[in-house]
């Protein structure tokens, strides 16, 4: 990178963190710490609850999954916005008004202390690893990509975290976000112009966006039926639904978001300004991969985007295969590309037999690239014994570095970075909440002044950082564990969901029942885990469905127990 | 009669139809 992206990069981390925490008011009484006295404006909140999610896995991740298979993974937000409405009916109103800092404080004023313990406790282990997740996947990209340490990037990415949560509670955590938020957006539409700007003369966006039709990049609609298959337009609207209910209505991290907002219609706005932007925010997130790939159709790009596994195969055993492949790929570009350049001429003739013949020779010569760069990315796993080695995660760093001019380098950089950044500082507050509310205030001193609980709280902060950072760092050693809790993670979404319908939609339901159909979702959702190939998404239904209907059981048999006693 | 956050929660459900048809209509205008 150059000094001037440094300066942008640096400036810039420093400004947001420091306005951040001059923004804090009254964060020395814990209401003030933790949801910031209800004062943030809804459009604040709004723009927290997604900057939490937009992950730097996002950046990194999906933008290559947009170059490498286009939109279809957008069928996967499908009913996101079903879910806010839903959510802003039911929930939001019942944690807004019951005063709650946390949302399994709520299940014990429906239920009873056990089933509170129990589930904050799933949220603290699944949310602590995956905190830990988060730091580790771009740390590794961007430790390979800038030639850092990987301690020091997983640090670079943490630490600001930290800091600014532990100091500045849940408004610095708001006020960071708006800003990073506004910084990707706008680093998402100039990767996108730069793309555009590289096409070649004579070809539009029109016609590039032809050129990844053709391939099935602009495929967004799957309506096959297959309970195996995680993106189709059914998984995305029926099953996502329970997901993206248990986690905007249940995982404190997005709870504590617009627990903040000002009063309960202003809680249910910051949600429905998801509902709103989500969809289009990811479809320009995707977007910006399968412009990458059109501007890669002219531009030859290399055999594998990461420049270690390309150094390390060039000067190891594998060095003639290696060179074998790349001047077969060097044959393979060429056919495409002059594919895509007669798919626009025919285009702009407008001879329907012209445009479809151009479209099937588009189509081969994909295909034919795909399977060298496939040939590619296998003589790594070879070589290195990485099973799991992608190329996928390095496409956007390598488009950005390599493309972007001076200065927007450094923004880019800095937008993935604070991407990390803002999602590890909102689990972060809400680690720390649930720790304190849910367990050190409920168990351990439940008396004591709003300074003494805010002191364990930045202690709080500080350990489930340290324990985020010690994760990432580990992640390589942990890798199988952390798979291993992310499972276990997921096993718990759909049977929390579960959970809260009871809490609200079943009046005789008890907290044993609650409790017994928790464990039962959770173990029906393991063996349909471990025993089907059912998709993750569908789950999530399996896991719901199980709890209430445990649950409603339980309650009947207690209710019936207690008359039969009187 | 509706009340403003019931005109809310019909406005993001009219947004989203929009959006899935636009989706819809850009995979149908390029293939």
């Amino acid at each position: 990178m150059h000094l001037f992206d440094w300066v942008v990069l640096l400036g810039l981390a420093a400004w947001i963190v420091y306005d951040g925490l001059k923004r804090t008011k009254d964060s020395q009484e814990l209401e003030g710490y933790f949801l910031a006295k209800r004062s943030i404006p809804w459009w604040a909140a709004g723009i927290s609850v997604m900057a939490t999610q937009l992950s730097a896995i996002t950046m990194i991740g999906t933008t290559g999954q947009g170059y490498n298979d286009g939109l279809r993974f957008i069928q996967f937000y499908f009913a996101l916005p079903v879910a806010m409405v839903l959510l802003s009916v039911t929930l939001v109103p019942f944690f807004y008004h019951s005063g709650v800092y946390t949302a399994y404080e709520y299940l014990e004023r429906r239920f009873d202390a056990k089933t509170r313990a129990f589930t904050s406790l799933l949220f603290l282990i699944s949310r602590g690893m995956s905190c830990g997740a988060v730091i580790s996947a771009p740390a590794v990209v961007l430790s390979l990509v800038l030639n850092w340490d990987l301690t020091t990037t997983a640090l670079a990415i943490a630490l600001p975290a930290v800091v600014y949560t532990m100091f500045g509670g849940v408004q610095a955590v708001t006020w960071t976000d708006v800003k990073i938020m506004t910084i990707i957006v706008f680093g998402l539409f100039a990767v996108i112009v730069v793309a555009i700007l590289g096409f070649p003369a004579g070809v539009s966006v029109g016609d590039g966006l032809s050129i990844a039709a053709a391939t099935g990049r602009l495929r967004t609609f799957d309506f096959s039926f297959d309970l195996t298959n995680q993106y189709t337009f059914w998984s995305g609207t029926i099953a996502a639904l329970f997901l993206f209910c248990s986690y905007f209505g249940t995982d404190q991290s997005q709870v504590q978001r617009y627990l903040t907002a000002r009063s309960v219609d202003e809680a249910r706005h910051s949600l429905l300004m998801s509902a709103y932007w989500k969809i289009p925010l990811q479809v320009l997130v995707l977007l910006l991969g399968v412009l990458v790939f059109v501007f890669y159709v002219f531009t030859p790009p290399p055999l594998l985007f990461s420049r270690v596994e390309t150094e390390r195969l060039t000067t190891g055993p594998a060095a003639a295969a290696y060179t074998a492949l790349e001047s077969e790929y060097a044959t393979a570009l060429d056919a495409r590309r002059t594919a895509a350049t007669d798919l626009a001429t025919a285009r702009r003739s407008g001879d329907s037999a012209r445009i479809q013949a151009g479209r099937d020779a588009m189509r081969q010569g994909d295909v034919e690239v795909n399977r060298v760069r496939a040939r590619a990315a296998g003589l790594v796993r070879e070589q290195s014994g990485d099973r799991r080695f992608s190329d996928v995660n390095y496409i956007t760093p390598t488009f950005i570095l390599t493309q972007l001019p001076v200065g927007l380098v450094g923004l880019l950089m800095l937008a993935i970075i604070m991407a990390a950044t803002d999602t590890i500082a909102g689990e972060l507050n809400s680690l720390s909440t649930a720790t304190v509310i849910d367990f050190y205030k409920r168990w351990v001193t439940t008396s004591a002044t709003d300074a003494h609980y805010l002191t364990v709280s930045k202690i709080a902060t500080g350990v489930w950082g340290l324990f985020a950072c010690g994760v990432a760092v580990w992640a390589a050693e942990l890798g199988s564990l952390i798979e291993v809790v992310n499972r276990f993670g997921s096993f718990f979404y759909g049977s929390i969901l579960g959970v809260f319908i009871l809490a609200i939609g079943v009046p005789f339901a008890t907290g044993n029942g609650a409790f017994v159909g928790l464990i039962a979702g959770m173990t029906s959702v393991a063996w349909v885990a471990s025993y089907t190939s059912v998709a993750f998404l569908w789950q999530n239904v399996v896991g719901a469905v199980a709890v209430v209907i445990t649950g409603t059981l339980v309650g009947l048999m207690e209710r019936a127990g207690r008359s039969n006693v009187r | 009669m509706m009340n403003a956050m019931h005109r809310s929660y019909v406005r993001v459900l009219a947004v989203w139809a929009l959006t899935l048809l636009a989706l819809y209509a850009l995979q149908r205008y390029f293939s």
